[in-house]
């Protein structure tokens, strides 16, 4: 097997994933091993890179198994011409899946480098445009196969994601990750951490106030791979909270992505940095190829459209924001750290984003003007939305399934659960897993 | 989508490439290389109805790009919408309309008088 050249990103929402692992633990009469299919919506992107998001599973039947006691599980030809169907009917990758029920990264045995190419064609025989391929689970990791049109060999993903709380996420990397001495102060994040935050991803949108500090912190845990939206120069009027940056950039006027790039760089000069200089809308395939999304922006518009797109390509987006209002009793500071996990609750599941204030927002358009912002409270939401990402991939808490609306008081200087998050509905009300991968029209 | 089949109908004997998708709560009808008024450049666009309260908006009409050849408008929409970049002009619908009547108030916005 080789390692593609472009990137190959495979993300499971945790619903389906759990779908999966409860499937294939299930005994059969006579096979040692259970398989299913999984199938995807994928999207190349402009430079060949593939996002593979997967929506739908499908056990194989009982009465689909073959028996034979030389292998863990064969299935019959029907089983795979059902998955060819679901191919061909639906436009979409499909999966080969089954389980090694052990913990760490699984390997292929002989069986499966035998036997699996071939069940891989025959899906790739139904739609070659799409890639298809092969997902081994074990109890907490994946190995994935990928038939790419064009490529001879199969390849092996780059990274390979089960989008819950927390994250499971795997690299192509056979060797351990080893903690340097740079990071041995935080080594109880797990063994796998800092192999986790040199691999992952990050995409940040804004990097004002608050987006200025999640690059420094980002940066002192570890984290290499860094993409920076923001079209924005430094004024005067930023230097109270703009973190990393110098008065001299004043007068330069630095755009704020250059002195982010800056502060990251002084930090770990290893760190790969990208900046884009435009609305991310305009560059939407850089977000969309990251692993986890921060949103540092004003509007509730900017957040709403920035949730809608990480619910199509499954990211993880966490968002922070705070505000200074004033009123008869004095100024009041308030703000949120919110986490928006595809298929769990969204923002407006969670009532942070309703009609009424786009309405209201809108109806104030350009009229916005200087509103009253200070450093504390965004490192203070910073400083708690790192801790939220850092558990998000690394699990290091051992809490599960958590939700996350976090509501800041700055008059009492206190950040606590909101109380939203008792009144949720058990799924999302407004992103469906359905509307995963490129977006698809009925024609009426 | 709470639409009834006779104003789908009624909206497809003006175009008949009508199709539909959900994002965010939000119903959308994409309705492509739809003619524009007199003077318009470009003349034929895709354009996405939203025929939902949105943005304060009892329904909102997006094109894929500003448009120019009309009157001087307040586009004051920017969004991006099921995998596109759309624009929109800032322009008050009625409650209670049907799909036709919300489609040609909104290209009322790019008529000259």
């Amino acid at each position: 097997m080789k390692k593609n050249q472009n990137i190959i990103k495979l993300r499971l929402p945790g619903s389906l994933y759990q779908q999966i692992l409860a499937d294939l633990k299930r005994p059969h009469a006579f096979a040692y091993e259970r398989v299913g299919f999984a199938f995807a919506q994928s999207t190349l992107l402009a430079n060949q890179s593939w996002l593979i998001n997967f929506t739908e599973y499908k056990p194989v039947e009982d009465q689909h198994y073959i028996e034979d006691d030389t292998v863990g599980a064969r299935i019959g030809g029907t089983a795979i011409r059902n998955a060819m169907q679901t191919v061909m009917n639906k436009n979409c990758s499909g999966f080969h899946v089954h389980l090694h029920n052990h913990k760490g990264q699984p390997w292929p045995s002989g069986d499966d480098k035998e036997g699996l190419p071939g069940i891989i064609e025959s899906l790739a025989n139904c739609d070659p445009n799409q890639p298809h391929g092969v997902l081994i689970l074990s109890k907490n990791s994946f190995y994935a196969w990928v038939e790419i049109k064009g490529e001879i060999q199969l390849v092996m993903p780059e990274i390979i994601t089960a989008i819950q709380y927390p994250m499971v996420i795997q690299f192509h990397e056979r060797n351990k990750p080893s903690i340097n001495n740079l990071l041995s102060r935080q080594s109880f994040l797990g063994e796998r951490s800092a192999a986790i935050f040199e691999h992952i991803k990050v995409v940040l949108v804004g990097l004002g106030g608050g987006g200025s500090h999640l690059v420094q912190q980002l940066a002192h845990l570890g984290v290499l791979h860094f993409t920076l939206f923001d079209f924005d120069r430094i004024e005067d009027s930023n230097l109270n909270r703009l973190v990393g940056a110098h008065y001299a950039d004043i007068k330069k006027r630095t755009l704020k992505t250059e002195i982010a790039k800056r502060l990251i760089l002084s930090i770990n000069p290893k760190a790969e940095v990208q900046i884009i200089i435009s609305r991310w809308q305009d560059n939407a395939q850089a977000l969309q190829v990251g692993d986890v999304v921060f949103g540092c922006v004003d509007t509730y518009e900017d957040r709403s459209q920035l949730e809608a797109e990480c619910r199509r390509y499954l990211l993880p987006y966490i968002d922070i924001g705070m505000d200074v209002h004033q009123s008869d009793e004095g100024f009041q500071m308030s703000g949120q750290l919110i986490l928006s996990m595809p298929g769990q609750p969204c923002m407006r599941c969670m009532g942070f984003i309703t009609e009424d204030k786009l309405a209201k927002e809108a109806a104030k358009y350009g009229k916005v003007g200087g509103r009253p912002q200070v450093i504390w409270p965004n490192g203070l939401l910073a400083s708690s939305a790192i801790g939220i990402f850092t558990d998000l991939v690394t699990g290091w808490s051992g809490q599960k399934d958590r939700l996350v609306y976090m509501a800041y008081d700055g008059n009492s200087g206190t950040i606590q659960k909101h109380v939203r998050l008792d009144y949720l509905p058990p799924t999302c009300q407004h992103y469906d897993i359905t509307q995963v991968g490129p977006p698809k029209f009925k024609k009426l | 989508m709470k639409f009834s089949e006779e104003e789908i109908n009624d909206l497809k004997a003006i175009i008949p490439s009508v199709s539909y998708a959900n994002e965010g709560g939000y119903d959308y009808l994409l309705l492509e290389q739809l003619n524009l008024p007199d003077g318009c450049q470009p003349s034929v666009m895709d354009v996405l109805l939203c025929p939902n309260q949105r943005d304060g908006y009892q329904s909102r009409l997006f094109f894929a790009s500003q448009v120019a050849g009309g009157p001087t408008r307040n586009w004051n929409g920017n969004i991006r919408a099921l995998g596109r970049n759309w624009y929109a002009i800032s322009w008050a619908t009625s409650p209670g309309l049907n799909l036709v009547e919300m489609l040609a108030i909104h290209l009322k916005a790019l008529r000259n008088p």
